[in-house]
């Protein structure tokens, strides 16, 4: 890897790090990051605008300033830039500082079958098997053939 | 030579392990992260769970995934990004390896620590559905014959059907039980039987002769707490405890 290249990666890392690391929405010191490349920060209204918005950020600078340093570094290495990912580079900029969501759906998902399994169970139950034809009780435990006392079958066959 | 060749000793790769040692720091960290940010919302999920833990299994599985899968395959993406840049700076292939190990290290922790958050959720949620379940059972209520109405003695925890002769008339009364009892085996025994024999099973994960042990707790307490099925249970334990593969 070449020097300007190393000065290159560094220098994302660094702006990638100092993003990470600031405060939700930015903070004084991202600020003088921006100051420090001359990026353009977002206007005071757009950022309240876009911590109301559904994008939601945990922690961090926004993405797009985030985007505009890459843009004032990829300047300054127009040769470098070209073979670099911004999307892709934003976008795990935006997994780490959107909220952890996961754990929502599992519960969420868990939520909808809480009582399903719990339901239709059967009470106890208490009886005695009886024949058929006279009415007679069974008498043994293990009496699976015929009627002790009129002698028909107990049970039906299959067929 | 030390142990270090000077590769391995520039600022560069020992900046790079330190880099790595946070990485791992962090994973541990999220793991952590994960597991907690579960207390709350699986307190309520216990609180209003009714007979059964199916909901236990899905959110199991969920959080599974979340730590242990997802986690394991952030550190073995990292791993070999780590790996290159430690080449690129010269390090020797005995300390890429040295450092590659880490992750089997972090990777074996996670298991562990994942099947004891694991049993002991299972555990709870047991004791929870048991404490159901007596609410709902009538242990006092009378069973009388249905031929005589001389009184039963039939045990209502029972997890098979019963056939029992009637000790005045001698017709044989027949007792399906509640099917919360009969889930009792599935959803209470089965995982307090997994807690009483845990630490066994841990200790298998490094000797094969612990398995035995785990076998012995593990199918005693189901053949302490499910009479009925004593023979059934000690014939899988027999087969376990027997098995070749466990007395190597």
């Amino acid at each position: 890897m070449s020097g300007t290249a190393k000065n290159f990666n560094a220098e994302i890392d660094q702006a990638f790090q100092s993003a990470f690391h600031a405060g939700k929405g930015g903070d004084t010191k991202w600020s003088a990051v921006m100051e420090l490349y001359g990026a353009e920060p977002l206007p005071q209204a757009d950022k309240e605008k876009l911590l109301s918005s559904e994008m939601k950020i945990t922690r961090g600078a926004f993405p797009i300033e985030l985007r505009r340093v890459f843009e004032k570094i990829g300047a300054k290495y127009p040769n470098e830039l070209k073979n670099f990912a911004m999307d892709s580079k934003i976008l795990e900029y935006y997994q780490k500082i959107k909220p952890f969501s996961g754990l929502g759906d599992i519960f969420q998902n868990a939520a909808t079958g809480t009582a399903k399994y719990s339901q239709g169970l059967r009470s106890e139950k208490h009886s005695t098997m009886k024949c058929k034809n006279c009415g007679a009780p069974r008498l043994e435990e293990m009496q699976y053939d015929n009627c002790m006392f009129c002698g028909s079958e107990l049970f039906e066959k299959a067929s | 030579m030390g142990i270090l060749s000077n590769k391995d000793s520039s600022p560069e790769v020992q900046s790079l392990v330190t880099r790595w040692n946070g990485f791992l720091k962090k994973i541990e960290g999220r793991y952590y992260e994960v597991l907690q940010q579960t207390e709350a919302p699986l307190d309520g999920v216990i609180n209003n769970i009714q007979y059964d833990n199916v909901i236990i299994h899905n959110i199991a599985n969920g959080l599974k995934n979340q730590t242990v899968t997802q986690l394991s395959e952030k550190v073995e993406a990292a791993a070999t990004k780590m790996q290159g840049e430690m080449r690129q700076a010269g390090a020797s292939s005995d300390w890429i390896s040295r450092e590659w190990d880490k992750i089997h290290v972090l990777k074996n922790w996670m298991d562990i620590e994942y099947l004891k958050f694991e049993v002991s959720l299972f555990a709870r949620a047991a004791k929870k559905i048991l404490e159901n379940v007596k609410n709902h059972i009538n242990e006092k209520k009378m069973h009388r014959c249905t031929q005589c109405g001389a009184d039963l003695s039939i045990n209502v925890y029972s997890f098979m059907a019963l056939n029992l002769k009637c000790d005045s008339c001698g017709s044989v009364n027949t007792y399906q039980p509640d099917d919360r009892v009969r889930a009792l085996e599935y959803y209470v025994i089965t995982p307090l039987a997994e807690e009483h024999a845990f630490a066994e099973k841990l200790k298998a994960r490094t000797d094969k002769n612990a398995m035995k042990e785990y076998y012995k707790l593990f199918y005693g307490y189901l053949m302490e707490n499910v009479p009925e099925k004593k023979d059934n249970y000690r014939r899988q334990m027999e087969e376990r405890v027997n098995n070749p593969y466990f007395s190597m």
